[in-house]
């Protein structure tokens, strides 16, 4: 390969926090109009590596160069400058500002004449990189808070292409983006690589990672695996190179059939309420019921809905007796559980412990009169994670620190211990290790098997196709189109009712 | 944040949690021991006095139990700032009570009142959706009139035969039955539970079919019927109800509960025990600079010192770690 | 780690203050040194009385007002001649608060102490609480009205007396002295109903007024800053076009007066006068502008401070101002000023560098028993009477 070809370098890099060494020897080359996805799981060293290259942290060994001369960045304010911006997933951006301060935030020493900042000539420059990356309808003067949560990414995304990297790293962005957001994105990747700058690409959503990037790079346990290029993509290979053994077939179901009973455990009729307009469907005993659709089309609405945490303006929600669901104290009354897509914002307390988040919904149960002893709620928690082989220290630790899959399985725990009988889980393996996903999906299938009934609402189609008894595909808030599970369904099939 | 560093972190904060060695936790404690030794030191023992303690105790317990009570609303992220003129409120109506209908209607009647306050508190906060800082703040203002309009002036005193009710077994039982009720009630019951867990998402709760409004309000209950006790004690103490009663127990209590390492942000991590700590720490910091003669200004810039210490220590970093 | 040295730096900090705070207020060591010193410069004031070290506590500031400034000075002097210390402890004005100031001096083990009780229900048990403990103990600025409160403080051996000023008296003499100006209309600027002081006044004030047919035409109460003066007189002004004089019953903002005075000139209505209660700040200003043309105040609030703690001294050295060691009320005349010459005169004595109620002559010749024996209720009196920072 020529010198000249290759943007960055990473030699040999080591890096340790105490006793858990995060990369161990790992080193990396980047091409010019090179798309490098990194993949691995949590733990896998990938975000360590990129937090390095943009100078958010240093390595304890290692080497770094940039178009050949080294690279020693003193802050990632430095990185900046040399060329390298990287976006995260968690929020970047300042409420309080405006999209153009946002934008030029650090750097308003440009606009600044006379000793005056002049609001106007930055506003204008900050349009001009909104349209330079097609978020046109994004309004430099207004406060940052006033947008949407996906437009606030875009802004970041503005920011870091204002200052025109040689290098942007996209770190598991694209995950909160809806199909729009992340097409706008693409476009950028597209533009840099045809004019020879490059990306890392870090996402865990497999199909799209294979779709964008050139050349992909495993790393597990803080060690290089292998590299794969574009020709040798396949989602089997890739699994087993990250997790380290085999994926079994069996990760979603197995069985073709979509068995149902006749008994209906739960209703929803003629909702409409924001973007959901007149849905109505049955859900029967023992039925995985999956909903498909873009971001917005209405089915993460429709889960709150259901779970009785907003009132529909229209319609009821009801349980198999007939009887209406108004609050979410109705809904568990009737034995029915949500796990909404925000499950660190709203499912679970993050800085309470395990302990805490798991028997908070079963209180009545284990209190003895008005107490409620340790020892009762000890128990309870082992009864109830012991299936799901929740990886923790103790039931004392905060759930803040667990990974993502672990967290979820906490969520279910509450909801098992607490005697759900349906179950509404939105997005119940967003940001999860395909390892874990294998286990969580084993387990919905578990619970189907005990005669329980889930609604799953996922914006992975490979998922619910995997999963689900039926399908009902949402697009613009109306139900386009409901399939069952003998039909050999397959994405493309569904996107066309999707779009 | 990359996955990476959030997982070391959490191997270190794993760690730290295992050697116990948490520096917040321990801070309290340490500030208590550190006040009692240095001034036991500086006042050559008379800090431990029967006579001292006695006014340590006269003094501190109204600190103790205010900060019992405000537990429950710091544990949810939630302050009250009418406590003080919700106790010269009650303290007015139970001296009316005491004078026109009997002495003994007095205890009843300061209740009634403290909690009355207490629940049109907890209502506005939850029905009309209006901050717990704004609710009672307004609150405060309010009552600091309603006070006068009482007392028709500034003063009233209540009969004198009242005073001897003010005995070393009554205090110490009241304090006692608080803080082992409180106790209890905070670590052992889902009422305890709950406020802790609203501090730390009160989306959760509220999607764990929990009636979070019904929990938020309750504490402004308890929290008025602790300060309706805290008027009572107060006429048997000094035998009349002012318009200044009261006056100093929201700072003190604040003082208190920032010494006890009790964190801002509420959640699960607030503790019983820096209730008690931190009450203690203020009633003995005070105590030992009066007796060291200590002039008052210096007393506040040294009361501000320790103010700045305990918030930069216990800010919990865990709270603030959470994008919200 | 951070935490850590920012939680170790500040309480070294605090430690440093607290040392440095403890230096400045050792108690009894510090005061025989000085006693030593004094004698030996002096050279005479020799006390028939050897005083042992003693302590007395007050609930007031060393400085702010310029009141309390001169009490300070004053006290020096005073405790310096007696081996004595004084302990400023301004805590808080509630109730509780009063009985934790005396609950804590106590058990620092102060031998003397003044109370300024917000009620007279507490004083039972500070009676209660200090013959337990053997120190001596009166009440400045208040009176106790209280019949029953007052024979049980009175039959007290530890309790000294009081010295106070007659607030309704001062009320009644201002609206007097208003009336027979001829003054028919006037408006009131006070505290908030509650403040007992200016409560009282009002009473006296409310007297006077029905006995020269006085009315009140408007009222406003409670400022905290000039501009709320400034605001209340202008309304005054425009509202009432006949108006004789604004009257101020008492305010805790600084230059109130001032504000009114000059609200009064910018309105073009110097016929309006100001008459106060309270010395101003600029009061010699004042009343050359020709505005303010009566004030009837303290010669200054902390001076009746002082003759408490006087009587307190004397009973701590054996030798009480009663032989029979009765308590002794003293009362505090107020001084009217009524002319520029006197009103100039005084700013400029109480302003002057190191004034003090007395200096450390008259106090050790005077003011201590046991160097004048004919001291007694009767004689204390007339020495008060006669004080003034006009002399």
């Amino acid at each position: 390969m020529d010198k000249e070809e290759i943007l960055l370098k990473v030699e040999h890099m080591s890096k340790r926090f105490g006793i858990t060494k995060a990369l161990d020897d790992v080193s990396l080359e980047l091409q010019k109009g090179q798309i490098l996805g990194l993949i691995g799981e949590n733990g896998s060293g990938k975000s360590t590596l990129t937090s390095i290259i943009a100078a958010i942290q240093s390595a304890d060994v290692g080497e770094m160069y940039l178009e050949g001369k080294p690279y020693k960045p003193a802050s990632s304010a430095d990185a900046n400058d040399q060329g390298i911006c990287m976006i995260l997933q968690e929020k970047g951006t300042f409420d309080m500002l405006t999209v153009a301060n946002n934008i030029f935030i650090g750097k308003e020493e440009l606009f600044i004449h006379y000793g005056f900042l002049n609001k106007k000539e930055m506003i204008a420059e900050a349009q001009k990189a909104l349209n330079k990356i097609q978020a046109i309808h994004i309004d430099a003067a207004a406060a940052l808070g006033s947008l949407n949560f996906e437009d606030r990414k875009l802004v970041e995304v503005a920011r870091a292409m204002q200052s025109q990297p040689k290098i942007l790293i996209v770190d598991e962005t694209t995950t909160a983006l809806s199909r729009n957001g992340r097409e706008v994105l693409y476009g950028i990747m597209e533009s840099m690589k045809n004019e020879g700058k490059s990306i890392i690409f870090i996402s865990h959503d497999l199909d799209e990672i294979m779709e964008v990037c050139d050349t992909l790079m495993v790393l597990r346990d803080g060690v290089y695996i292998d590299t794969i290029e574009e020709g040798d993509f396949s989602p089997a290979v890739i699994r087993k190179l990250m997790v380290g053994r085999e994926i079994s077939d069996n990760y979603y179901r197995t069985d073709t059939k979509s068995c149902k009973s006749k008994e209906v455990v739960f209703s929803m009729e003629h909702i409409s309420c924001k973007e959901v307009k007149d849905v109505s469907f049955e859900l029967h005993k023992g039925e995985i019921l999956g909903f498909g659709g873009l971001g917005d089309c209405g089915m993460h609405i429709l889960g709150n809905v259901a779970f009785g945490l907003t009132e529909p303006d229209i319609g009821k929600v009801k349980a198999g007796t007939g009887d209406v669901i108004t609050s979410p104290k109705a809904a568990m009354k009737h034995r029915i559980a949500y796990i909404s897509k925000n499950r660190d914002q709203e499912t679970l307390m993050l800085s309470s412990s395990i302990k805490d988040n798991i028997c908070i919904a079963s209180y009545p149960k284990i209190q003895k009169g008005p107490f409620i002893l340790c020892s009762d709620e000890t128990t309870f928690v082992e009864e109830w994670s012991k299936d799901l082989k929740i990886k923790m220290q103790n039931a004392n630790q905060y759930v803040m620190e667990l990974s993502g899959g672990n967290k979820q399985k906490v969520a279910l725990a509450k909801w098992l211990g607490y005697g759900a009988e349906i179950f509404i889980f939105d997005c119940p393996t967003r940001g999860i290790d395909i390892g874990v996903k294998s286990n969580i999906y084993q387990l919905m299938f578990q619970l189907k098997e005990e005669g329980k009934s889930i609604i799953m609402i996922s914006e992975e189609l490979t998922e619910i196709i995997g999963m689900s008894d039926r399908v009902i595909i949402l697009k613009e808030g109306k139900i386009s189109g409901e399939f069952n599970r003998e039909e050999q369904l397959s994405e493309t099939r569904l996107i066309d009712y999707m779009v | 944040m990359p996955e990476q560093i959030v997982t070391a972190d959490r191997m270190q904060g794993i760690k730290d949690k295992r050697g116990k060695f948490d520096f917040r936790t321990i801070f309290p404690f340490l500030g208590l021991l550190f006040v009692l030794i240095l001034f036991g030191i500086m006042t050559k023992g008379s800090l431990f006095s029967k006579l001292n303690l006695k006014a340590v105790l006269n003094d501190g317990i109204y600190v103790m139990i205010g900060t019992v009570g405000f537990l429950f609303l710091f544990a949810q992220g939630a302050l009250d700032f009418s406590v003080g003129a919700n106790m010269a409120t009650s303290c007015a109506v139970a001296a009316i009570a005491a004078n026109s209908i009997g002495p003994g209607a007095a205890l009843p009647a300061a209740l009634l009142t403290g909690t009355a306050i207490g629940i049109i508190n907890g209502l506005v906060y939850t029905k009309l959706r209006i901050s717990a800082f704004i609710t009672t703040l307004s609150g405060m203002f309010i009552l600091q009139g309603l006070v006068l309009v009482i007392l028709d002036g500034s003063v009233l005193a209540a009969p004198i035969s009242m005073l001897k009710w003010f005995t070393n077994p009554l205090k110490l039982t009241i304090l006692m039955a608080v803080l082992i009720i409180g106790y209890i009630m905070f670590q052992y019951t889902p009422y305890g539970k709950i406020c802790k867990s609203i501090g730390s998402c009160p989306e959760a709760v509220r999607q764990t079919g929990i009636n979070l409004d019904f929990y938020r309000a309750i504490p402004f209950v308890t929290m008025g019927l602790l300060v309706g006790m805290l008027a009572f004690l107060s006429l048997i103490r000094t035998g009349s109800a002012t318009n200044n009663t009261g006056g100093t127990l929201m700072f003190n209590v604040l003082n208190a509960a920032l010494l006890g390492g009790l964190p801002m942000s509420g959640g699960p991590t607030t503790k019983f025990r820096g209730a008690i700590v931190g009450s203690l720490t203020i009633a003995f910091l005070v105590s030992g600079m009066t007796i060291m003669g200590i002039e008052t200004t210096d007393q506040q810039i040294v009361k501000g010192i320790v103010f700045l210490i305990a918030i930069g220590i216990s800010f919990d970093r865990k709270n603030m770690k959470i994008i919200k | 780690m951070k935490k850590r040295s920012l939680g170790i730096l500040l309480s070294l900090i605090m430690v440093i203050s607290l040392l440095t705070g403890c230096q400045s207020n050792e108690r009894a060591t510090e005061a025989t040194e000085t006693v030593q010193k004094t004698e030996e410069e002096t050279g005479a004031v020799t006390s028939v009385l050897d005083m042992e070290a003693y302590t007395i506590a007050g609930p007031f500031p060393d400085t702010g007002l310029i009141g309390f400034d001169i009490l300070r000075r004053t006290l020096e002097l005073t405790m310096a001649a007696s081996n004595g210390t004084f302990v400023y402890n301004a805590a808080d004005l509630t109730a509780d608060g009063v009985l934790s100031f005396v609950e804590s001096e106590i058990a620092a083990g102060v031998e003397g102490l003044i109370v300024t009780p917000p009620t007279d229900s507490v004083l039972p048990t500070i009676c209660t609480l200090c013959e337990e403990a053997g120190v001596y103990w009166g009440i400045s600025l208040r009176s106790i009205a209280d019949e029953e409160i007052k024979a049980i403080v009175e039959a007290s051996p530890y309790y000294v007396g009081n010295c106070y000023e007659d607030e309704e008296e001062t009320g009644y003499k201002a609206g007097k002295w208003m009336g027979e100006q001829g003054y028919k209309k006037i408006a009131l600027i006070s505290q908030a109903k509650g403040d007992t002081t200016c409560d009282a006044r009002e009473v006296g004030l409310a007297r006077a007024c029905e006995e020269y047919g006085i009315e009140i035409v408007a009222e406003s109460r409670g400022f905290t800053q000039a501009s709320d003066a400034t605001s209340a007189t202008e309304s005054f002004l425009s509202a009432n076009q006949e108006l004789d004089a604004i009257f101020y019953a008492g305010t805790a903002a600084t230059r109130a007066h001032e504000a009114t005075v000059k609200a009064i000139q910018d309105a073009g209505r110097e016929e309006v006068k100001l008459v106060t209660i309270d010395f101003p700040e600029e009061m010699g200003r004042n009343f050359e502008s020709g505005i303010q043309v009566y004030a009837i105040g303290l010669p200054s609030i902390p001076y009746d401070c002082l003759i408490t703690i006087i009587k307190v001294i004397n009973a701590i050295a054996g030798t009480p101002i009663n032989d029979d060691g009765s308590p002794s009320s003293s009362t505090m005349s107020m001084l009217e000023i009524t002319s520029v010459e006197d009103a100039f005169a005084y700013n400029d004595a109480l302003y002057a560098e190191g004034y003090t109620f007395y200096d450390e002559e008259i106090i050790t010749q005077y003011l201590f028993k046991w160097n004048n024996p004919d001291l007694n209720q009767e004689s204390l009196q007339a020495i008060i009477d006669e004080f003034s920072p006009l002399n």
